[in-house]
């Protein structure tokens, strides 16, 4: 930790044992980072902010960037949270997952990982791969968990009962005496590396998916019309016909979206997209994810050319209470704002309110098939038609959620299932000594009586070890 | 079927209940013969319940995962299972008194919600991440049930210094609590990664942070925590077991809470 109290202890003798404290900024943070309680208490506050973001309604995707619509909004969460309403959004409670607050936990917890698991690595490391084969004799007079048999075995027998038993042996010889280390599932111990592993490897995808992909959750496309993707690709999305059905009992049975993709003015595929079904095409994925009825209207020039025609979903705009609008803007003049009565039916639904507003403004209604004409636009209502609501996306990350998720699991079961256990053993005409180790869920002591009996030629019985219960 | 099915849940049901009241007896009193017939008749319901959910099933064509009555069946059946086997295990008849009440309430739930069958929507026409993801659940959340009535026996031995002669020892319901969390944590890994990438085919996206997918993730960090506290910190006992219980708690808010109170794309599982 950092300490201003380094100037009279360097004036001291420096002693070997006890290191003067210098300003080591670096050294603190790294002992900070690989605190394990640290981490246990990392975990716990990440955990605390996500449960936040679980129950605290979350601004929906549609109004991040868009100050209008989120203004709008946050004026019907406030019958419920009240006079905090503001606070919780000036802090970005509504919108914790994208907070700066919550990504720097995240990010914090990640380093803490990574930090913990670099720490840890030199001695798991070491003690897979390079253990100490021969041990002297208080080794193996001390330890916790030890086995000794009287008289001369063959050194064969002894490797026989320890290979029966799945341990990997090392030798070492010196004079007459033969040593031996025996490991079993020595490679479990770098599960814990796996799973440490891909949580840094989980936030990298997640990253590249946020970097190097996108997602446009809300591309609508009405029937017979088509939508652009750009971003590079350039080609066009046709909605050549939608379908629904229903259950009897009134729920949706099926959902469906004819879709064409026409790349180089060709129909290069075409696929009729379901929830569970979706259209994969250069990478992008195009998922059916919501749909609905909005008019079909059209605008012509005074020359009778068409400048728009496409559905406007009406709830998408600001409008006046009991009425649902949408606006398009019409060339580089005009704003075109549509509104009707929500769940309007029959001759109400036939009928649309219109607004000019840009450079001139004007008003009126129009009615099914008769257009109307304001300045120098004509205005059409065409009715109403269905629309297929899509996801598009590409999330080049998705590969390395999925590596990370099995090197997971990989490392989980190896932690959990697979305890090692590490025997010392020394061969000596006058006998064999053992001592063992394990992980604390393993009852070594009685698998070393066992592999020890083995060992044993039936006039041999291993010799009870007081210390023992 | 979907009446015998229904019968079936009827049975079992009061069976269990029966069960409970036996296990509660037992634990209060010790009666060697209430324990007996406690054991005897969750068996009983255990066999009812898989005949429950079998013809559950058959009569829908696809495992009873599709609404909150079918999920309440299943977990309810999981956890009995567990239970049972767990006790013939571990010859741990105690425990019952706080493992068997978390199925009977799951059933009585279950008992206030539509029971028909119910074709399945849109969303969750995706037979084999339907059945493996429940299947998943249903394994996770009986392991944590089990972990949960471990710990609470550890609290109730621990607060009398091992000294309640009909409770095992609290140094054994501790290690049984982490046994059961070893099992259940691969369990609810496994299930958010086929959640994820059933919604990366359904939804276009493996993570929404949509409000079920946030609760398990906050699950699974509780078990997280329990398990690098134990293996890691060095924390034993009460802390361990109050963590569990909190994890249990989460486990419950996650499968009803969300369900029922926060809306999100998981509430075609709701009621209506």
């Amino acid at each position: 930790m950092p300490s201003d109290k380094t100037s009279t202890q360097e004036t001291a003798v420096p002693s070997v044992v006890d290191k003067p404290q210098t300003f080591d900024p670096l050294g603190g943070l790294w002992k900070f980072l690989t605190n394990t309680k640290v981490a246990v208490v990392m975990i716990f506050l990440t955990l605390a902010a996500a449960f936040v973001g679980a129950i605290f309604i979350q601004a929906p995707s549609w109004t991040q960037g868009n100050s209008v619509e989120y203004s709008i909004w946050l004026t019907q969460m406030r019958p419920r949270y009240g006079a905090l309403t503001d606070f919780y959004s000036a802090v970005g409670i509504f919108d914790t997952y994208n907070s700066l607050w919550f990504r720097a936990l995240c990010g914090l917890l990640i380093l803490n990982t990574i930090a913990c698991t670099l720490n840890r690595l030199p001695g798991i490391w070491r003690s897979v791969f390079h253990s100490k084969v021969a041990m002297g004799d208080s080794f193996y007079a001390n330890s916790a968990n030890r086995a000794s048999l009287a008289g001369r075995i063959p050194l064969d027998q002894v490797l026989g009962a320890l290979r029966k038993n799945r341990y990997r042996i090392t030798q070492a010889q010196e004079g007459d005496t033969t040593y031996l280390y025996a490991d079993r599932n020595a490679w479990a111990k770098l599960g814990t590396l796996f799973t440490h592993l891909s949580l840094v490897l989980f936030l990298l995808g997640a990253v590249t998916g946020m970097l190097l992909g996108f997602s446009n959750d809300e591309v609508i496309i009405g029937e017979g019309a088509s939508w652009n993707m750009r971003l590079g690709y350039d080609f066009q999305v046709r909605l050549n016909d939608f379908t629904e059905e229903w259950y009897a009992e009134g729920m949706p049975k099926d959902y469906a979206s004819d879709l064409s993709v026409i790349d180089g003015d060709q129909e290069v595929v075409r696929k009729t997209i379901r929830v569970n079904d979706p259209l994969v095409y250069r990478g992008v994925k195009f998922s059916q994810s919501f749909y609905g009825v909005a008019p079909a209207v059209e605008v012509k020039d005074s020359g009778g050319r068409v400048v728009f025609s496409d559905i406007m979903v009406l709830g998408t705009a600001p409008a006046r209470a009991g009425y649902q609008a949408s606006q398009v803007a019409i060339g580089q003049n005009y704003l075109l704002t549509v509104m009707r009565p929500k769940d309007a039916k029959g001759a109400a639904a036939a009928r649309l309110e219109w607004q000019i507003t840009g450079s001139r403004r004007d008003q009126g209604a129009m009615d099914l098939e008769k257009p109307v004409t304001s300045g120098d636009l004509e205005l059409n209502f065409r009715g109403d038609r269905e629309y297929t609501g899509l996801r598009v996306s590409r999330d080049p990350g998705t590969g390395v959620i999925w590596f990370a998720s099995g090197l997971m699991l990989l490392g989980m079961c190896s932690t959990f299932y697979f305890q090692r256990r590490r025997l010392w053993v020394r061969v000596r005409p006058q006998g064999v000594d053992m001592a063992a180790f394990a992980d604390r869920a393993v009852p070594i002591q009685t698998e070393l009586q066992t592999i020890a009996s083995s060992m044993a030629p039936d006039s041999i019985r291993p010799i009870k070890d007081k210390r023992q219960k | 079927m979907e009446k015998m099915s229904l019968y079936f849940f009827t049975s079992g049901l009061a069976t269990i209940a029966l069960a409970t009241a036996l296990y509660a007896i037992y634990f209060v009193s010790r009666q060697g013969d209430a324990g007996r017939f406690a054991t005897i008749f969750a068996w009983i319901g255990a066999v009812l319940l898989t005949g429950s959910v079998l013809t559950r099933t058959i009569a829908a064509q696809r495992g009873p995962f599709a609404n909150m009555y079918e999920f309440s069946l299943s977990f309810s059946w999981g956890i009995l299972l567990a239970y049972v086997i767990m006790e013939r295990k571990y010859k741990l008849r105690t425990m019952g008194a706080f493992v068997v009440p978390v199925s009977l309430i799951m059933l009585l739930y279950a008992m206030t919600v539509p029971n028909t069958v119910q074709p399945l929507v849109p969303a969750l026409q995706n037979n084999l991440l339907l059945t493996i993801h429940v299947s998943l659940a249903i394994v996770a959340y009986a392991m944590v049930a089990v972990a949960f009535g471990s710990a609470v026996m550890y609290l109730i031995q621990k607060s009398r210094n091992d000294r309640v002669s009909f409770l095992p020892p609290a140094v054994f319901l501790d290690n049984l609590g982490y046994k059961a969390v070893l099992i259940a944590f691969p369990f609810i890994f496994l299930m958010i990664v086929i959640g994820a990438l059933w919604a990366d085919i359904a939804w276009g996206r493996y993570w929404g942070w949509d409000p079920k997918e946030t609760a398990s993730l906050v699950t699974f960090l509780i078990y997280a925590g329990y398990l690098h506290a134990r293996a890691v910190a060095g924390w034993r006992g009460s802390t361990t077991a109050v963590l569990l219980i909190i994890g249990f708690v989460a486990t419950l808010f996650t499968f009803f809470g969300v369900n029922l109170f926060l809306s999100g794309l998981h509430s075609y599982a709701g009621t209506s």
